[in-house]
């Protein structure tokens, strides 16, 4: 029979009966989808779309259930068993249904299941045999950050992390027959591998030393402050792990390649969610980096806005000159996603000295608008990119707003949510970013240099978002493509319609009803400790009060203004080459980094230490044994010529060695007296 | 009586003569003459000490020795006829089949 | 009577398959290779009742037979099989049917080929569950016997260099092996030749400390060959390059861990003290302690490292996965060298998982050669959309081998690496740079060979470029199913080492 009501147990109430089917059920259908799309997906509709459509939105529709209990003041609810045992050490498979989870996964399934409706149009001129292919490639993928984000210890989320890796690779090198998409996946896979490998020394760290990955456990494990040095370094490789997901200095160099996947891949997974992943593992990891204390965790934290601050600003510069309308989205994502760590830097900064858990709300407001938005420029792009016949360089484009209107009004709708103008959803979270980090820097000055960073990568990203909508759309048209452009399907509008009004409308949540800090704040599980947030309307009027608003507002419209006088007119004829030398071709380039480090070290340095093994091997080791052989061979070789076959040499041997043997026995006898 | 080391001295020569035969010659047909000294040489020997001693026994072996000798030489003669029709030749560094 | 199900399966098992090879010898070209994959049933059937007996039993011999043999030196005909061998056993009867299957189009000499397969699992089944030094060192030169043949007659251009350096190489390491093995007996002086007996005299009374250090220098050198580790592993690329795909399979699905086997259970077992103790070594100013676990750890690292960056500047893809397998047993190296239950138990795991995932890998380079004349990657490129279930299956291979979670090859390394971590602590930071080489080398040869644009060279009928064919598929299908079985629930295997590897501890940490 069915049990509706989940069971009591301690911290966090088990899941039990129906719900814990449910439960299961979220991350479990995309994975059945795809297993059974990717084998019998050609004789279906589209290649195969219908099942993972209607898996994800099975998966959204369990996944709200949870979420409105969530908003009704659901308590979180955990479910786990044994996994395998090795020595007296047991691995556990368990799910956890917390504020922080439900959230987000209400919000993956969401967005996922408008991209695959999408992508549905978008690619209606490949061939079924191979779009099966790409369907169950991406349900796997739901499945696997609906993994990620629903499982209650490290290890599982690892293991979801590592086949989220996977899809992506599989889904940048979609189009595998062009040498640039195979060289882009394996580029993303080996990038993310070496953050892996770091995320993977710490969970190694903190299972040997704790005995248990189970978030629960782990956080209110009684021996957490004796083992603060080994919980540091966990933390630290737990946000390496992050970096190489997130893409964030140094780390970045695959997002802008994996824009050779096809645009709702790009959209999906390295704007949407996949890249999300690293900010959530951060996020999730909170409550380790706090139990560092001032101090140590101190350093831990501002280590973490270092590196999202510094990633925010250079990304973006490379943004200015981009040509390509993915790889200015593609830059922009990673300076978003640089906001949202600095943010979780400088909350757990704040949250360390002063007990405000504004910063990790910010963090997550951000993840959820730019998750919105982002997708929506991204499918908006992939709309255009569609209308122009597959042409993506922005100097080809032009005028496209007379043809194109629901694809021209939604992006800008993105545009400015971007640029964070208000009423605007990025309007709310990027203030309450900057002003965490401006906060934060009257406690440490290196915030304060991160908040002037933020700042100015907010008028970067006015700026070049606008350049981009006005090279696009405004002028008049530069090639054919352009002219014969044309809107798209509504199977494409309805979905761009639908993230359009999102985009706008989430940020208002902060201030509106309970307010989003009433729902995702730190700490986030009700067992975890006392929970700290802002009353909304409070937090409105400080918000349009202060005069730290109006100052990221202008220089929002700064940024704007700039781009408008640049570029309404069309392409200026700077920028009509691609960008070689100076100034704009160290950005074009992204500042050589790749060229001077990457590409060093994997084709110089690893095939160098490669190709000298190999010769030491066949010559040096190799050798030693052929030169055994050789040896006992030539022995050989001297000694049998003394089988010459010839009856005289064998009697002349027969003579020799009787004399010898007489002689012997001569002396034997005579010696010993046998 | 013959002093016996003349007698050894003969018998001594041509043991050595026939070896260096054996050893050293190149037709099969020389080889088996050669044998054929080597043992007349022991013979020599065997009637001489026998002469000394006053004992027959070394005069029983000298006819073993003879009689050997001869089937010895017979059969010799036998195979180097069959090599002959193989190799047409009786040069012994012709047949040098059992080598390495 | 003998009972069969219990002391008498396992000498029946053998002599079952022993039978086979010879009808399988008997029969005639057509049908030997269909009597050849009935005759390695029974063993499979065995196996598999064997595994599942073990995977719930405690830390004892099960199905454990012991006869008088020859009574004037003392060695029995004693079988057993615990957490250990129970697996190993079992991995060496799945693979026998597969690559029988995967083979059946052979048309050169079939009867003697099937037959040569099947002697070897008869053979190698009897390396892992004798219990008696003597028994186990006629079953392991034994082995050499088919493998010669096999490479020898079936194998590529210059597979009478291979063969013979195969043979002579771990032939010689054998002998050493053996002096081992005697030393072992008559050290004990108790005049027996069984495995349990030893480990028992080995724990309690102990062997002479110089005495054992030499002796189990000795049993390393043997084991380590076989495995390969560096420096003794330049046998290993030959021989596989040259043998055919079914000796290839073989070879690195069973034959590798022959080595590791022998350590974990003789070697490390009977002699354990002599495995951690310290020696304290003074060069002048210079002083230092080093100890043969310590030698492990290096021998591990290096070969892991050494053999990741050897797989970088392969071109042949038969030899790539060579390397890779010298690579994948270091970390077997480093596992034993941690002396934890996490690393013994992923050093285990990682034998079966790199036995089951390095055959299918070597079917994949079969086929491959199969379907384009070439092995060599240069030559390659663009294959995919001709030979897409080719390269899906080797894709899914290849991301097997470099531990993607959800497949076996991850929970071996995790284990293994969570061992290091708590034996070695920060030296884990040598060893791990592996995962990303390894996944490098395994992508680009995907890239090289299989992605991107087409590559025309003259070497590769692109004519005649067809998928694998079904035999080939569905045997290689069987294994990744096997190992995504095995990655999921890994409990499965897991129940069966835990009991040995806290047996094998106990006797390390003990007296």
């Amino acid at each position: 029979m069915a049990d509706l009501m989940p069971v009591m147990d301690g911290m966090v109430q088990t899941l039990a009966g129906s719900d814990l089917w449910m439960a299961l059920a979220i991350p479990a259908l995309p994975i059945l989808a795809a297993l059974v799309t990717f084998f019998v997906g050609k004789r279906m509709w589209r290649g195969g779309a219908a099942l993972p459509i209607a898996a994800i939105a099975g998966s959204l529709g369990l996944s709200l259930v949870f979420f409105l209990r969530m908003l009704n003041g659901g308590e979180p609810v955990g479910w786990s068993i044994a996994w395998f045992k090795v020595g007296d050490l047991t691995f556990t498979v368990g799910v956890l249904f917390d504020n922080l989870s439900v959230w987000l996964m209400t919000l993956v399934s969401l967005l996922s299941l408008l991209i695959v409706v999408f992508s549905t149009a978008y690619l209606a001129d490949e061939t079924d045999e191979h779009l099966r292919r790409y369907y169950a490639v991406k349900a796997l993928f739901v499945a696997g950050m609906l993994g990620s984000v629903v499982m209650d210890n490290y290890l599982l989320m690892f293991i979801f992390w590592e086949i989220m890796g996977l899809c992506s690779y599989l889904l940048i090198g979609y189009w595998y027959t062009k040498a640039s998409a195979a060289t882009a996946a394996k580029k993303a896979f080996l990038t993310t591998r070496l953050g892996d490998i770091f995320l993977f020394l710490g969970i190694i760290l903190l299972f040997t030393t704790f005995k248990t990955l189970s978030y629960r456990e782990l956080f209110h494990h009684p021996d957490l402050a004796a083992h603060k040095d080994i919980l540091f370094w966990a933390g630290l490789c737990i946000f390496g792990g992050a970096v190489g997901k997130s893409a964030q200095f140094p780390l970045d160099l695959w997002l802008p390649d994996a824009m050779e996947g096809p645009t709702t891949v790009s959209a999906l997974i390295h704007a949407a969610t996949m890249v999300k992943a690293g900010v959530y593992l951060v996020a999730r990891t909170f409550p380790l980096y706090v139990a560092l204390g001032l101090g140590i965790g101190d350093s831990v934290f501002l280590l973490i806005g270092l590196v999202g601050g510094f990633t925010a600003l250079y990304t973006a510069t490379m943004a200015l000159v981009a040509l390509d309308i993915k790889r200015v989205l593609a830059y922009s994502t990673l300076s978003q996603l640089g906001y949202m760590f600095l943010a979780l830097g400088a909350g757990g900064y704040l949250f360390l000295h002063t007990g405000s858990g504004a910063g990790f709300t910010a963090a997550m407001l951000h993840l959820m608008n730019h998750a919105f938005f982002k997708a929506l420029l991204f499918l908006g792009s992939a709309s255009v990119i569609l209308g122009m016949h597959h042409h993506q360089d922005l100097r080809e484009m032009g005028g496209l707003r007379s043809k194109m209107k629901v694809t021209y009004l939604t992006m800008l709708i993105g545009s400015l949510s971007i640029a964070g103008i208000i009423p605007l959803s990025g309007f709310w979270s990027k203030d309450e970013v900057l002003s965490t980090a401006f906060h934060a820097g009257s406690l440490n000055g290196v915030f304060f240099v991160l908040w002037g960073m933020g700042l100015l990568t907010a008028a970067m990203t006015a700026f070049y978002m606008f350049r981009m909508m006005f090279l696009a759309f405004h002028g008049k048209p530069r090639t054919e493509s352009a002219e014969n452009a044309h809107e798209s399907p509504a199977t494409m509008t309805v979905p761009l319609a639908l993230l359009a009004v999102a985009a706008a409308v989430s940020g208002l949540w902060l201030v509106f009803g309970p307010g989003f800090s009433g729902i995702i704040h730190y700490p986030y599980s009700a067992d975890l400790g006392e929970a700290e947030f802002e009353a909304s309307g409070h937090l409105l009027m400080e918000i349009l009060t202060a005069p730290l608003t109006y100052l990221s507002l202008a220089v929002a419209l700064g940024g704007i203004l700039v781009a408008r006088s640049k570029y309404k007119a069309g392409l200026p004829a700077s920028e009509a080459e691609v960008p070689t030398r100076g100034v704009r071709g160290l950005l074009y380039n992204r500042y050589y980094v790749t060229q001077a480090v990457y590409e060093p070290l994997g084709n110089v340095v690893a095939m160098g230490v490669a190709k000298v093994a190999n010769w030491f091997d066949r010559k040096g080791i190799d050798g030693a044994v052929n030169g055994v052989a050789n040896v006992a061979d030539r022995a050989g070789a001297r000694t049998r010529r003394w089988q010459d076959g010839k009856l005289t040499t064998y009697m002349a041997s027969v003579a020799v060695g009787v004399a010898v043997a007489l002689f012997l026995l001569h002396e034997v006898v005579l010696r010993f007296r046998w | 009586m013959i002093p016996i080391a003349w007698t050894l001295t003969l018998s001594s020569t041509l043991l050595a003569v026939g070896i260096f035969g054996l050893l050293a010659q190149r037709s099969a047909l020389r080889i088996l003459v050669s044998v054929e000294l080597v043992l007349n040489a022991a013979n020599i020997n065997f009637v001489a000490f026998a002469n000394i001693r006053g004992q027959s026994q070394g005069l029983v072996f000298t006819l073993f020795v003879i009689a050997l000798a001869a089937a010895e030489a017979a059969v010799g003669l036998a195979i180097l006829l069959h090599a002959y029709r193989h190799v047409r030749s009786v040069d012994v560094n012709k047949m040098t089949l059992l080598r390495w | 009577m003998l009972d069969i199900l219990s002391e008498g399966l396992i000498p029946l098992t053998i002599l079952a398959t022993l039978v086979g090879t010879l009808a399988t010898y008997a029969s005639s070209n057509r049908t030997s290779r269909l009597v050849a994959l009935v005759a390695s049933l029974p063993a499979l059937a065995a196996t598999t009742y064997m595994l599942w007996k073990v995977g719930f039993g405690g830390a004892t011999y099960e199905f454990h037979a012991s006869w008088e043999w020859i009574a004037a030196i003392g060695a029995r005909l004693e079988f057993g099989v615990d957490g250990l061998s129970a697996s190993l056993a079992w991995l060496t009867a799945v693979l026998t049917p597969l690559v029988i299957l995967y083979s059946w189009h052979e048309n050169t000499k079939p009867r003697l080929f099937f037959a040569l397969i099947l002697l070897m699992d008869a053979t190698v089944l009897g390396v892992f569950t004798s219990l008696d030094l003597f028994l186990f060192y006629i079953f392991w030169e034994f082995v050499l016997v088919p493998m010669y043949f096999l490479i020898a007659v079936w194998g590529g251009p210059n597979r009478k260099y291979a063969s013979t350096k195969f043979f002579v190489y771990t032939g010689s390491a054998s002998l050493v092996m053996l002096l081992g093995f005697m030393a072992l007996y008559f050290g004990a002086g108790v005049g027996s030749f069984s495995i349990p007996v030893l480990t028992a005299i080995g724990h309690t009374l102990g062997y002479a400390k110089e005495f054992a250090m030499l002796a189990f220098a000795a049993l390393a050198i043997g084991f380590l060959v076989k495995m390969p580790s560096v420096p003794f592993h330049t046998w290993l690329p030959d021989a596989h390059v040259q043998a055919p795909t079914a000796g290839s399979v073989l070879l690195a699905g069973v034959l590798l861990k022959m080595g590791s086997y022998g350590l974990m259970r003789i070697a490390i077992p009977i002699l354990g003290d002599a495995f951690t103790a310290h020696h304290a070594v003074a060069l002048g100013p210079i002083a230092f302690w080093w100890s043969y676990q310590w030698a492990f750890y290096v021998l591990g690292t290096v070969s892991v490292l050494y053999g990741a960056f050897l797989c970088l500047a392969q071109d042949d893809l038969k030899s790539l996965i060579a390397y890779s397998s010298v690579s994948h047993m270091g970390m077997v190296t480093l596992a034993l060298a941690t002396v934890t239950p996490l690393g013994f138990a992923g050093a285990a795991y990682m034998n079966v998982a790199h036995g089951i995932i390095a055959a299918g890998m070597f079917m994949a380079a079969g086929s491959l050669q199969h379907s384009t004349g070439t092995r060599l990657l240069s030559r390659l490129g663009g294959i995919a959309p001709r030979v897409p279930r080719l390269t899906g299956l080797t894709a899914t291979l290849f991301l097997a081998s470099l531990g993607l979670p959800g497949l076996m090859g991850f929970i071996a390394e995790f284990t293994i690496f969570a061992g290091t971590w708590q034996a070695f602590g920060w030296l884990i930071l040598i060893p791990i740079w592996s995962i990303l080489i390894t996944a490098g080398y395994y992508l680009w040869a995907l890239q090289r060979g299989f992605y991107g644009p087409e590559v025309r060279h003259p070497d590769v009928d692109w004519e005649h470029m067809h998928d694998v064919p079904t035999t080939e598929r569905w045997s290689m299908v069987a294994l990744i199913v096997l190992a995504l079985v095995f990655g999921v629930l890994p409990g499965l295997l897991m129940g069966s080492y835990n009991a040995w590897t806290l047996q094998v501890l106990a006797l390390l940490g003990g007296a």
